[in-house]
């Protein structure tokens, strides 16, 4: 039985119950995920960091996620969303127990870069709530999983602080984070023992292999490959940062070798494409329904990269910008307004994918840029002689329109190419973490303000590439007024 | 007649007797509702025994009325069994009769050829493995021609001796090739028919029509007594067929025809406009259906209410303008590139239209030309199996038996057609008020298509996990026992509400993690059912299919009255019921042995 709204508090339909477990695993990924940001100056003080050494910390947050996903991918595909969500969140809940405990700063970094690995999360509940949903109710149940899921990290800056000063004491920050990875170790039990695969009783399909993304030109094929290689150049920008050139985590010879395996990892992964492509490459021809156009894919790869990928690096940033910003803020409260950064993500993000299904794709897309891009310089003018209200204000304001852009990314997604959706999600989600090691990276070069200015920057960029986007064509149904129904044709 | 001869009311099919048509059905003319103007087609056909005592022709043509004209044409066909048995007029029986209800049961998007050839390929090894199990050891082999007419396209499919030819602008045409090996001056041999071998080559033809094409479909017990001229002029001599068919059946007499002797004709009146080329073109570009709200209006079909939606495909409850309430399963946008999985959900429609069992559920053919993907079957009120588990659960036995009965019936259905269900699960099972009905065939497995090179990846199908048999999900060879077990855990289930393995059985993968589980036995759950039934079902529900039963009727036997093997307590070796015990005994025994021996080397 099924009814045409999605009732969100109908804990009788099973498909619900597996909603909301998977969000909160999701959330859980990103409460462990951030919870460095809003401890800043306790842990700071703790190991007599500098700012350079922080800002490193948060870039490798961030680093690791871009090859995970595609790891994490595999995974599901071989042993299925649940186990693999379990385990992601018991290593994730383990490895923040170790960055809790951590006695140097070498430590620190580590943990922190393994941690990197619990960003992936977000690719194995898509899979699972894309099994469980009809596709009636599917974009509403993923907004509502990637939103809420997301809010986590606001979740996190919200109570840790607090939290850390409850337990009290040098270590309280310990404590606060050590409870984070407690809460998803004993999560990731009780998410294995009540989450399923598919629903009930359904048809089991031998899943299909996710290799390399199709395309259907020879022009595409080498825009494809080019657009593969920004992943490569920033994590070589990362190594070189971590060399002795940067903070000096790597010694010379390790950051060689880093070098050496990111050239072999795109080696590989070129050498996958060839081998989906390699028959379009010889010149078999592509029949004329099946060609779409990789610039599609490529603009929401760079839609993403400001959205998702601000997002992650401001969320990251915020709650110290708050406290350095204006003077004598607490650390709690600092905290809580760096949250309102991710707040937004309850209604913005499936709000987007809601306007952009409904007001034309290229529209509203260009009306969420614009709008967060005012917003971020705005935030570029933020200074200790705003009232907090405005600086909380203008926060809420540019996250309304980057959640919601990312909202109208992924409510894009799927029309690219129905039969290639998971790939595209894949490489447009790889790019929200580009753009988070990115922008993370600039902003160990500079001081905030530059750094939302920066951002700006960007979005004004895109701004333009969105215009080059194609309306996604097909055929679109009318109801008439008794209720039958028509269709038109679109050419 | 044999058991093929349910006919459908526009096929006209003649076997041993002489044709008489219905007066109604003669000359057929066959408009297309919608895209095409009219085909029109004048038809006379006539088969009779000669100098034999018994006819063993057919001959057969079907003139489709309404979408079924425009996507599958016109179907023209002629067969003459082969060898001196009954076998060979059973053969041209069956040939002709599947041949004529089979191909316009294929799916629209099918190409003609693609069509047919499969059709007759099915039919082929119908007709070996009918030849393979005969006790009389008799041959069921035939002769094969078949024309079909589409817009203004024709299509040729032929094997044998039997003839199609083609009289245009006073010339007349042979278009088939015979298939015959000569031995000697006196003697030829057929060298290809239908029933000879599992594999098969037809020889396909596609060509134009033009209007006035007269086509004639012989035996050779007519054009090898009329020489090739005669039949030109006699051809053109009368516009009257029926007449024309009554003069060469003559003329064949007197020249000497020892042979059965059947003729058809057919005249090209008219063709209307050129037609679409082919359906596939047509209807895979048939959009997908929009997500439907109740109380929309799809092609006058007005939706009632959202029975069920998945990730893969949306089912709903219809009514028809005259108030027949329907079902409409339409595929989910999620899916709207993927050709193989089009594939399958076409396939589905054609699999349910060419059965014809009170316990599957009828596919029905749409009221108006469809705009849309999707395939309608009939609604059958009631609860599905799941529902009845899991309020009544567990079910008195005798209730349970009957219900197991009508499943064993309807899967047998799909069984005689080569068709493997592959996905029985209570939630695809509907209890009406006229019984068990099986409601879905996505997951079928049909001989003879899957071995057909197909340029579409076929996704991997393994099944409901609690549900389907081990082997595929290990990996094994599937066949009919497959069903079988999946029937067991059914019929397990109602007798107990319950797995027969338990939570375990849906994880396992692999074949050493199946030969770990246990069957847990029915009586540990519902002490009524009886010891030997629960022996039944223990058996179908062997993990390897070889130890299941043979044939569903045996299991049903058992579940219906005690096997008298099984009246008593468990007799089984003691090698069969703790295997391992019985290895790790021996090789204790012997590392005793050797060990006993060192001591008594050592010791002395």
């Amino acid at each position: 039985m099924s009814s045409e709204k999605l009732n969100l508090l109908d804990a009788t339909k099973a498909n619900i119950r597996l909603l909301h477990l998977t969000w909160f695993a999701f959330f859980l990924t990103f409460v462990v995920w951030f919870s460095h940001a809003p401890l800043k100056p306790l842990i700071m003080e703790a190991f007599n960091m500098s700012n350079a050494q922080w800002k490193a910390l948060l870039i490798l947050n961030v680093a690791l996620t871009i090859p995970a996903r595609i790891v994490v991918g595999m995974l599901v595909d071989k042993f299925g969303p649940r186990i693999v969500y379990s385990l992601l969140l018991a290593a994730g809940g383990l490895m923040c127990l170790a960055f809790a405990s951590a006695q140097s700063y070498e430590q620190l970094a580590l943990f922190r870069f393994l941690l990197g690995f619990v960003g992936a999360g977000f690719v194995i509940g898509i899979r699972l709530v894309g099994e469980w949903f009809p596709a009636r109710h599917v974009g509403l149940a993923e907004g509502v999983y990637g939103g809420w899921g997301n809010f986590g990290s606001a979740a996190a800056a919200f109570t840790l602080p607090t939290l850390a000063l409850i337990y009290g004491g040098d270590d309280g920050w310990r404590y606060a984070i050590a409870t984070t990875g407690m809460l998803a170790i004993i999560y990731s039990v009780f998410f294995y023992l009540r989450a399923r695969n598919t629903p009930q009783g359904s048809t089991y399909f031998k899943p299909k292999k996710t290799g390399g993304l199709e395309v259907t030109s020879k022009r595409d094929f080498y825009f494809y490959l080019a657009m593969n290689l920004p992943m490569y150049i920033i994590l070589a920008v990362l190594a070189w940062k971590l060399s002795p050139a940067g903070v000096s985590l790597l010694s010379q010879g390790t950051t060689y070798v880093m070098y050496g395996i990111l050239l072999l990892l795109c080696a590989y992964q070129f050498s996958q494409i060839y081998k989906v492509n390699k028959d379009m490459l010889h010149g078999a021809p592509v029949p004329e329904h099946d060609k779409y156009k990789f610039k599609q894919v490529a603009i929401l790869d760079w839609a993403y990269f400001v959205t998702f990928g601000s997002e992650l690096a401001v969320v990251s940033m915020l709650p110290a910008f708050f406290l350095e910003t204006f003077e004598g803020m607490s650390l709690a409260a600092a905290g809580a307004l760096g949250a309102a950064f991710a707040f937004m993500n309850l209604v913005a993000r499936p709000g987007g994918g809601y306007i952009s299904d409904k007001f034309g794709r290229r529209r509203s897309m260009s009306i969420f840029i614009i709008g967060l891009t005012i917003g971020y310089f705005t935030l570029s003018q933020v200074s200790g002689a705003w009232p907090v209200w405005m600086a909380v204000i203008s926060v809420m304001f540019c996250s309304f329109f980057v959640q919601a852009g990312e909202g109208a990314v992924f409510a894009m997604v799927p029309l690219v190419k129905r039969r290639l959706t998971g790939q595209v999600a894949g490489m447009v989600g790889a790019y929200g973490n580009v753009g988070a090691v990115t922008f993370l990276t600039i902003y160990s070069f500079v001081d905030a303000g530059t750094f939302f200015m920066v951002i700006g920057g960007c979005a004004l960029v895109l701004f333009g590439l969105v215009q080059l986007i194609e309306e996604p064509k097909g055929h679109m149904h009318e109801v008439n007024e008794d209720g039958s129904i028509t269709q038109i044709e679109l050419t | 007649m044999n058991a093929h001869s349910e006919q459908t009311p526009d096929a006209l099919v003649s076997g041993a007797k002489r044709v008489t048509m219905d007066e109604n059905n003669k000359p057929k003319r066959a408009s297309m509702e919608h895209l095409q103007p009219s085909l029109t087609i004048d038809f006379a056909q006539l088969s009779e025994a000669g100098r034999k005592d018994e006819n063993q022709d057919t001959v057969g043509a079907r003139f489709p009325e309404g979408p079924a004209l425009a996507t599958k044409g016109v179907a023209i066909a002629i067969a003459d069994g082969v060898s001196s048995s009954s076998a060979a007029r059973q053969a041209s029986q069956t040939a002709v009769t599947a041949i004529l209800t089979d191909y316009y049961a294929t799916p629209d998007t099918w190409r003609t050829g693609q069509s047919a050839s499969r059709v007759i390929h099915s039919i082929n090894r119908y007709l070996w493995s009918q030849s393979q199990n005969n006790v009389r050891q008799e041959g069921y082999l035939t002769t094969l021609s078949l024309l079909v007419l589409k817009g203004d396209k024709l299509f040729t499919f032929h094997v044998g001796d039997s003839r199609i030819y083609r009289l245009r602008a006073g010339q007349l045409e042979q278009l088939t090739r015979d298939h015959n090996q000569r031995i000697d001056k006196n003697t030829t041999y057929l060298s290809r028919a239908l029933g000879a071998d599992l594999s098969l080559e037809i020889d396909m033809e596609s060509l134009e029509t033009e209007r006035g094409d007269i086509y004639l479909l012989s035996t050779d017990g007519l054009h090898d007594f009329i020489d090739h001229r005669t039949l030109t002029e006699k051809l053109q001599s009368s516009s009257d067929l029926e007449a024309l068919t009554h003069q060469l059946h003559q003329l064949a007499l007197a020249n000497g025809s020892q042979d059965n002797i059947s003729v058809q004709i057919a005249r090209v009146d008219d063709i209307g406009t050129p037609s679409e080329s082919d359906a596939i073109t047509v209807l895979s570009r048939l959009p997908f259906a929009p997500l439907l709200k109740t109380g929309q209006t799809l092609d006058g079909l007005t939706v009632e209410k959202i029975l069920h939606e998945s990730e893969r495909s949306q089912v709903y409850l219809v009514k028809t303008v005259d108030g027949t309430p329907l079902v409409m399963k339409t595929p989910s946008v999620n899916y709207e590139d993927d050709a193989a999985y089009i594939e399958r959900f076409v396939r589905e429609s054609w699999i349910g239209s060419r059965l014809a069992n009170r316990h599957v559920v009828r596919v029905v053919e749409p009221p108006q030309t469809r705009t849309c993907l999707y395939y309608l079957t009939e609604y059958i009120a009631g609860p599905t199996l799941t529902q009845v588990i899991n309020e009544r659960a567990p079910l008195p036995v005798s209730d349970a038996v009957e219900l197991a009965e009508q499943l064993v019936m309807g899967i047998r259905a799909l069984h005689r057609k080569d068709t493997l269900h592959q996905d029985l699960k209570p939630d695809n099972v509907v209890v009406g008020a006229q019984g068990i009905c099986l409601v879905d065939f996505g997951s079928c497995w049909v001989a003879g298509i899957e071995e057909m090179a197909s340029p579409i990846a076929a996704d991997k199908i393994l099944g409901t996990l609690n549900y389907s048999a081990p082997e595929y999900r290990y990996g094994g060879p599937t066949g009919q026992r497959s069903d079988q077990f999946s029937l067991a855990v059914l019929m397990y289930e109602m007798l107990t509400g319950k797995h027969p393995f338990g939570e375990a059985y849906g994880k396992a993968m692999s074949l050493p993690q199946f030969q770990k589980i246990k069957y847990r036995s029915a009586l540990q759950f519902n002490p009524l059912v009886p010891v030997w039934m629960d022996r039944a079902l223990e058996k179908a529900l062997s993990i390897q299919p070889g130890q299941r039963y043979e044939v569903l009727s045996e299991w049903l036997q058992d579940l219906k009255r005690p096997n008298p093997n099984w009246l008593t307590n468990r007799h089984k070796p003691i090698m069969e019921r703790h295997p391992e015990k019985v290895w790790k005994g021996l090789a204790f025994a012997g590392w005793a042995v050797a060990a006993g021996l060192l001591v008594f080397i050592a010791t002395r």
